[in-house]
Parts: C-alpha cells; structure tokens; sequence
C-alpha cells in the first residue's frame, strides 16, 4: 500500500524493543497489519530475507518505531527431526502468518470490525468485495483466481473500520500445497500476479462463501439481523468494540446486505465481482 | 407458571429491529449473538425488573395482541424456557 503510514501513536515512543542501530537489527521485518505495524523477530538473515520477500506487500519501511510487547512476534523454525531446514522453515512461516494474525488482533482490538475474510479491491475507485468464510471454503482459491484482475486486500482477516474504510492486510497468501492437502505454504502475492490497492478501499459488496462441490450459483439475501447472527461466528473481538452489534449492522448497510453465496468454482463469481467493485459511494 | 418470577439476564449489547433483535453474550474469551424474535425480546423487556409469570402473560397479551392458539400460558413457558435455555432469562420460584 502507497499511502504514507499513519505516525505511530505515543505510546510506543519507550518500549524495550528499540533496535536501531543494533546488529539484530537486520533480522527483524516491520510488517503493516490490520492498522498497526507488527515487528517479526527471525532466527538469522536467510529467515529475514525469505521473511520479506513472502511479506513484500506489507512491509513497513517508514522511520524506525519502537514497538510494544504485544505486537512483536518471534519466528521459530527449530531444529532437528528428519524433516530439511526449508521445509521447517515453511512451517514456521505457516506458523508465523497465524502468530501475526493474532497478535494484530489483539493489538487493535475495539479498533475495527475484524472480520474472517478475503477482500478485493477495484484499484481506481476503492470499491472493494468482501467475502467471509471458515478456512476451507475457498477464500484462498478466490483470491488468486479473481485477484489479479484488481488490487490485493487479504485473504484471511479484512478490518473495517467505522467510516467504512478497509485497514489491508496484504499478507502472503496462504496456499494448500497440492491444491487440497492440510500442509499449506505461505506465498508472496506477487508471485499470484497481486498487487497492493493506491487508494483507501472500503466495503462495496459482503457475502458468505459457501462451497459445495458441484454446486451452481446460488445467492440469498440475509436481513440485517439474521446477518449480524450468520457473521458472528466469523468475526473476531467483536466485544471489544463501543456498540459492537451496531458497528457490524453499520458494515453489512454500508455493503448494501449480506448475501450468502452457495458455489462450486471462484470463476462463477465474477460478474458478481465485477458489478460490485463497479459500485459508486 | 403462577408463582414464577422471570428476570431477563445482562447481555453486553442488544440490537432492535422491525422483527425482534440480537443480543450478543460474551463468556469469557468466546462471544456468541442470539436472534430473538418480536415475542422473544417483548418477553425481555418486560422482564427487565422482574416479573411475574401471569402478569406477563397478559402483558404480552396487551402488548402483541391474542395468539391464534388459545393456550397463551403453554406458549409464554415455551418461549421463556427457550430464553432460560439461552441464558437470556432466569426463571425463579419453579
């Protein structure tokens, strides 16, 4: 994301995790997160360099911050065991991706609206598709079928904020190794042909994915109500929030409803895509 | 039911809509929302100090009208054992 990044509040002007001018300097990666920046600690250089280059799209090269406890999180590859260095290494990769997740969760809760979702983003206007799903209904496969055809916003945590705007969490991508197996690989968004939104994007279009094998499009409107109950399961820190189930009725209004989408294959929702990051605010 | 005290329980937040509301509850680290319907939050609200089991059932009378059933006593128990279930109402006195 081009925009110059927001100035770190106060309160992270006198931490203990200050290391400018430090040789551990070089192992750390400063990443965007959900609104905040993140500080990944890597074990030695060749970590740090595949740290960065999975994590392209989100690194923070602004002026050096002092970071809290709560938003540094240390990449742990281990040692030993039959399995290669690469391979733990993906692993801790895998394993780093959740950590981060959650500590910028906890770090920014009451901040937005955290939803489990993927999010697309039309580059020119803003207007951007959300899409909530439990891992495994395809939030993953969605975003790198349609995805370049727009601008990358993640695919697993999309934060709204309370003036609709969508705070990108332009992590790698999360990709089953083989297409369906349990092991997945933390893969840079450039690699998927990915690309970062220039503008601020804010929520056009929300939906529920749901996948089932065969199936032919099938889209049913919630009301607002049934809505704030169908998202539940899949928000996070919801009660952390001033208003918490005003603030999600804001979020499905301003993304004129919620429908649940019941589909087999990503590319039978792309006129749908398409009509909802053509939208206007 | 004559006897029985009903008490709608602390939620942290509720929403109100044309056709009832959600609640959301939290325990602990977990939260959950709950969809209630007209008769559902009615029976909530009129429960907020406490209330006693007939007078309810006739409050609600007033408030939504005459069921099509004829036993409201039978659908006002059914409807706050469902809240009870939820944890949405405590029942005293049964």
């Amino acid at each position: 994301m081009t925009p110059a990044p927001a100035p770190p509040p106060e309160s992270w002007t006198t931490t203990p995790h200050d290391l400018s001018g430090r040789p551990e300097a070089d192992l750390t990666v400063d990443v965007r997160a959900l609104g905040t920046i993140m500080r990944i600690q890597t074990p030695d250089a060749e970590c740090a360099a595949v740290v960065r280059r999975a994590w392209h799209l989100a690194l923070y090269s602004g002026e050096r911050v002092d970071v809290p406890e709560d938003r540094l999180v240390h990449m742990q590859v281990g040692d030993g065991g039959d399995d290669d260095r690469s391979e733990r290494r993906s692993r801790a990769m895998v394993a780093l991706t959740q950590a981060l997740t959650r500590g910028a969760l906890r770090a920014q809760a009451g901040k937005a609206v955290f939803l489990h979702a993927g999010g697309l983003c039309n580059p020119r206007t803003g207007a951007s598709f959300v899409y909530v799903a439990p891992g495994g209904m395809g939030k993953t496969p969605l975003t790198r079928t349609l995805g370049p055809a727009f601008a990358y916003l993640s695919d697993e945590t999309i934060a709204v904020t309370a003036d609709g705007a969508i705070l990108p969490y332009l992590k790698p991508l999360s990709v089953r190794r083989g297409g369906h197996g349990s092991v997945k690989d933390e893969v840079a968004p450039a690699e998927l042909g990915l690309m970062a939104p220039t503008v601020t994007p804010w929520v056009a279009g929300l939906v529920i994915l749901r996948r089932q094998e065969g199936a032919t499009l099938h889209v049913e409107p919630v009301d607002t109500l049934d809505a704030i109950v169908a998202l539940s399961p899949e928000t996070s820190a919801m009660a952390a929030l001033d208003h918490p189930l005003r603030r999600v009725a804001h979020v499905i209004e301003r993304a004129r409803g919620l429908t649940i989408v019941t589909y087999s294959e990503a590319t039978q929702l792309g006129p749908m895509v398409d009509v909802i990051l053509s939208r206007r605010r | 039911m004559t006897h029985v005290v009903v008490r709608s329980a602390p939620v942290l937040d509720e929403l109100v809509g044309d056709d009832g509301a959600v609640v959301l509850m939290v325990h602990e680290t977990t939260h959950r929302v709950v969809r209630l319907s007209v008769l559902g939050h009615t029976i909530r609200e009129l429960a907020a100090d406490g209330i006693s089991s007939s007078v309810l059932e006739r409050a609600l009378v007033e408030r939504l009208g005459t069921p099509d059933t004829a036993d409201v006593q039978a659908l006002v128990r059914a409807a706050v054992d469902d809240l009870a279930a939820e944890g949405l109402v405590t029942v005293e006195g049964q």
